[in-house]
């Protein structure tokens, strides 16, 4: 597959991921969309597009630590990739340079 | 914590199913990191569900197929291990494995049989290779008082159409010429004679636009011209045997008009919305020629074609505006008024119908070539296959889940052996599937036995054809697979997850008594089964209603000689011969018999303007004797009175629509706008009678002398029978036939049947339901002994130890019985409101049908917990009989 192809779901989380840190996991992507796009999304959804993007390569996983919560369950923290970095960066440069091309309208 | 924990069980039960193992530790954390805040903030019981909801959310492609990787670890040879062990299971344990394959045998059975039925059902017309462009043409029924849609319209219809149309490809006309006597003379002089009551008279284009295959005959000719007649292999057989019918002569009807065969065809297919033995071209019948102006003829069914892209949204109405004119012309030509004779109807509207809707969706508006059925029915009958189905898997569903401990032991060695949660999965899974497999095999007996024997009695025809329907073996795969899985699943979670320390450290594994899914499962079953069981005593109250409900006269001892037109003039002398017979009681010629009166005319109240379209019947003066007719007021028409030709007997109902009491209508005149009739003086007024089928309300009807103007030249003789002789009656009857007629064969039939035969597919329909049900509650009562003597099994010692305590036997008995008992009332509460429901909508087909009474559902439900008890108790009854001390010292 073509990694330069993102759906715009796909980028939304991509920059969830580079947002959140070292906190990116499952619910905090879904509290964070919710925050920032005022958009409600399903947790399953969301956990499909990460591991999709884990195989193209643009974000990497490993589990997080023990805790008391989550019935003791550890949470997989999601760190984005220099390829996912690149490719947010490539991503909003194209639609700067295409929005240039765009005649300005008057407000 | 804990608590929670176990409520939401299911949930992580069903993800660890599906979920990849990898995947599954961070996803179980995000949904009960969400359980936990849904919990605080709307409380436990909904956030369970909410609970439950996500992981269903998480049944995604996008997760499952991440499963990939752990299906390589799929050992061949450990399959073949699995179905050896599942063997070895199924002979140890016989009774169990009996259980489960008659159950399922008999629901996969049940299931292909009416899958079958159904499926021919859908099927009807599918035969013709452009059927989705066509159509019938419907126009409102003006015939009936209140309106509505019919199928039959007039001949200048397909004409217009296609001259007016460019959507319109091509259009044909199908018309109902009666049934004939035709005879052949053969080569060797012998006369060969048939009373033909399948016959259809077409356009030229007929073959054009039905693609019936063709074996001799030049498609385009073999309907073109006066006097030809298209044969179909099996009819041509009977006159012709093996010679070619082709150039051969039939004479047709009393005056024994010759018309040549022109063609043969193959038989039609069973599915088709018209069937007919002789297709005799449109032009042989002089009357669609003479009638060629008429907008009110409706003796045809027209049929279009329509072009492959045409928007058909709106086309009625086009159509309706520009054929109104014409319609209008008809009624001046007539001398009568559109709008009053409209009034009650609404307004005249043409409308096309798909003609593949022709057999199920046009139970209304009918076929006048056909019989129609009732997608409500083929709905039913599904429902029903499915939920016999539905109990046969929560028998296996309940049996392996309550053998649990008896499997528990191969669980925990195997678990301790290193074996996954997923394989065991696997093994549980594979032996639902060899159980349904076996069962599957076992249910070709069961098919057999149910299309050959019962169905066929009842007059329904299988279809079932194991090597050439392949979308139905197909669709039977399918079915057993998914059969297969439902029934697998849930043990098999429930019995891989077994922990290996309890079940062999201890026996204990089965809980008790706490909301399990098992006592749902049961309950779910007595639902079924209590609700097909009141449903098929309620269809059968309805018919047995509708059987003995008193018509307004006697339909018992009554036989009807349909042919007897052929005699001719000597009709009467032939009637008073017969009823001179010892075992005969009266005989009168009549113009149809009740049940098929239906030759509607205008007719017209003296002093007034009000129109009324009416039923008109001519019957000689027995008619009201040899029926039973009981008169209102007034007289019936009477022997050798000649004047009565001129006179007229309305039932009650002609009286009231024309705003007369019985006794006011005596002396008045009704009037004919036609020539045939001088408007007739009312002599009497006849109690109504229901002489249309019971799916009608009784509507007008104006009896009228058998030598009357009026047209309607058909003509019967019914018979009254001395009762218990009606041997003796038809041979006497035929003898004396034979003395009038050596041409025309004799045929009778019996009223009653007659009359019966058009419910014929609602009791075919109750046949069904009764079969279906008693299937279903055969089936349920089998889960239900297969638990229960588990049940007692695994109490044993209890048992034991109680009545060492001085428990009764009838203690014990009633023990072992309360939780199903519980769960039957569980059942019961169920079912009622949702049969209720159901019957009542099956009921308003009906004009006179019975009201729903508490009274069936309290005989259901004795009848079943009765059955139940009896199947049930015994298994009980041993073990509360059992010496305790067997129990107990049994180590």
């Amino acid at each position: 597959m073509n990694s330069d192809q993102l759906g715009l779901f796909e980028e939304q989380i991509l920059t969830m991921v580079a947002i959140l840190g070292e906190d990116a996991y499952g619910n905090a992507i879904v509290d964070e969309i919710k925050n920032q796009l005022q958009k409600s999304v399903n947790l399953s959804s969301v956990h499909v597009t990460l591991y999709r993007l884990e195989d193209k390569g643009l974000v990497r996983s490993e589990m997080g630590g023990v805790t008391s919560k989550r019935g003791g369950r550890r949470k997989r923290i999601f760190t984005i990739t220099n390829a996912g970095i690149a490719l947010l960066r490539n991503l909003k440069e194209s639609r700067e340079q295409l929005w240039k091309l765009v005649p300005q309208f008057k407000m | 914590m804990k608590s929670q924990k176990r409520s939401i069980r299911l949930g992580l039960a069903i993800l660890h199913w599906f979920c990849p193992e990898k995947l599954r530790e961070s996803i179980e954390g995000d949904l009960l990191e969400n359980f936990e805040n849904d919990v605080e903030r709307r409380g436990y019981g909904i956030a369970r569900w909410i609970f439950l909801f996500n992981v269903m959310r998480f049944f995604r492609w996008g997760i499952i197929s991440r499963n990939q990787f752990q299906m390589m670890h799929f050992n061949f040879s450990l399959i073949i291990n699995h179905i050896k062990i599942t063997l070895r299971n199924f002979i140890k344990h016989v009774g169990y494995t009996a259980i489960n394959l008659l159950g399922l045998a008999v629901g996969i059975g049940t299931c292909i049989v009416i899958f079958s039925y159904t499926q021919h059902e859908l099927n009807y017309d599918a035969f013709f290779s452009d059927v989705d462009r066509m159509y019938r043409v419907n126009q409102t029924n003006i015939w009936a008082p209140s309106g509505g849609m019919m199928s039959s319209t007039t001949p200048p219809l397909a004409r217009e159409l296609q001259e007016n149309f460019p959507e319109i490809i091509s259009a044909t006309r199908i018309n109902t010429p009666g049934s004939f006597e035709v005879r052949y003379k053969n080569t060797g002089g012998e006369l060969i004679t048939y009373q033909e009551d399948q016959i259809l008279a077409a356009d030229s284009n007929f073959f054009d636009f039905f693609n019936i295959p063709i074996i001799e005959g030049d498609p385009q000719q073999m309907l073109n011209g006066k006097n030809l007649v298209v044969l179909t292999e099996s009819t041509a057989h009977r006159y012709f045997g093996n010679q070619s019918p082709i150039g051969q002569v039939l004479l047709f009807g009393d005056d024994k008009r010759p018309v040549m065969v022109s063609g043969l065809v193959s038989d039609l297919p069973s599915n088709m919305h018209f069937n007919f033995d002789m297709l005799l071209s449109m032009s042989t019948n002089i009357s669609v020629k003479q009638f060629d102006w008429s907008w009110v003829w409706t003796q045809l069914v027209t049929y279009v074609k329509i072009a492959n892209d045409v928007n058909l949204e709106g086309f009625s109405t086009k159509m309706t505006a520009l054929l109104m004119p014409k319609v209008q012309s008809t009624f001046s030509r007539l001398g009568m008024d559109f709008d009053d004779f409209m009034k009650e109807k609404g307004t005249w509207e043409f409308e096309l119908q798909p003609v593949r809707d022709i057999h199920l969706y046009a139970a209304s508006i009918g076929n006048r070539i056909g019989s129609v059925g009732d997608i409500k029915v083929v709905r039913i009958l599904q429902l029903m296959a499915v939920l016999i189905l539905l109990i046969a898997v929560i028998n296996f569903i309940n049996l392996s889940t309550a053998r649990a401990n008896i499997r528990s032991r191969e669980i925990g060695v195997k678990k301790t052996l290193g074996a996954t949660v997923r394989e065991l999965g696997v093994q549980f899974q594979v032996e639902a599937l060899l159980m349904t497999f076996i069962g599957s095999v076992l249910s070709i007996p069961v098919v057999k036995g149910l299309s050959t024997f019962i169905f066929k009695q009842a007059g329904i025809k299988i279809y079932f054809n194991w090597a050439n329907d392949l979308l139905t073996l197909c669709s039977v795969g399918f079915l057993l697979v998914i059969i297969g899985l439902m029934a697998g699943i849930y043990p098999a979670v429930y019995l891989s997850r077994l922990k290996p320390i309890s079940v062999i450290d201890q026996q204990k594994t089965v809980r008790r008594g706490r909301f399990n899914l098992r006592n749902v499962l049961v309950a779910v079953q007595f639902t079924i089964s209590l609700g097909l069981l009141s449903g098929a005593l309620m269809v059968t109250k309805q018919l047995n209603y509708i059987g003995k409900k008193d018509l307004g006269f006697d339909k018992e001892n009554i036989l009807v000689l349909r042919n007897a037109g052929a005699l001719g003039d000597q009709i009467s002398s032939f009637r008073d011969n017969v009823a001179n017979l010892p075992e005969i009681s009266g005989a009168s010629v009549t113009m149809a018999v009740p049940g098929e009166m239906s030759f509607e005319d205008f007719f017209q109240r003296e002093g007034s303007s009000t129109k009324l379209t009416i039923s008109q019947v001519k019957v000689d003066p027995e008619f009201a004797s040899v029926m039973n007719l009981k008169m209102s007021t007034g007289h019936f028409f009477q022997k050798h009175n000649e004047a009565d030709k001129n006179h007229a007997v309305i039932n009650e109902t002609t009286a009231k629509l024309f705003g007369w009491t019985p006794q006011e209508a005596l002396g008045k005149r009704i009037l004919y706008p036609g020539d045939d009739l001088e408007n007739p003086e009312i002599i009497g007024v006849v109690s109504d009678f229901h002489f249309q089928s019971l799916y009608e309300d009784i509507k007008p009807l104006l009896l009228l002398h058998i030598d009357s103007p009026m047209w309607g030249d058909q003509r019967m003789l019914v018979v009254r029978y001395h009762q218990n002789h009606v041997e003796k009656a038809i041979s006497a009857i035929e003898t004396a036939w034979s003395h009038f007629t050596q041409d025309s064969p004799f045929t009778y039939s019996i009223l009653d049947e007659d009359l019966n035969r058009m419910y014929t597919r609602d009791s075919q329909l109750s046949v069904m339901v009764r079969l279906l049900s008693l299937l279903s509650i055969f089936t349920a009562i089998l889960g239900l002994i297969g638990l229960v003597s588990f049940t007692v099994d695994q109490r044993r010692k209890e048992i034991g130890i109680r009545k060492v305590l001085g428990a009764s036997s009838g203690s014990i008995f009633f023990l072992i019985n309360r939780q199903y008992i519980i769960l039957y009332l569980i059942g019961l509460c169920c079912s009622v409101p949702l049969t209720w429901w159901f019957l009542n909508k099956w009921l308003q087909n009906f004009a006179y049908h019975i009201e729903i009474s508490w009274g069936t559902f309290i005989i259901a439900g004795v009848l079943l917990l009765v059955s139940c008890l009896l199947s049930v108790g015994y298994l009980a009854l041993q073990a509360a009989r059992a010496n305790p001390v067997d129990a107990i010292s049994d180590n």
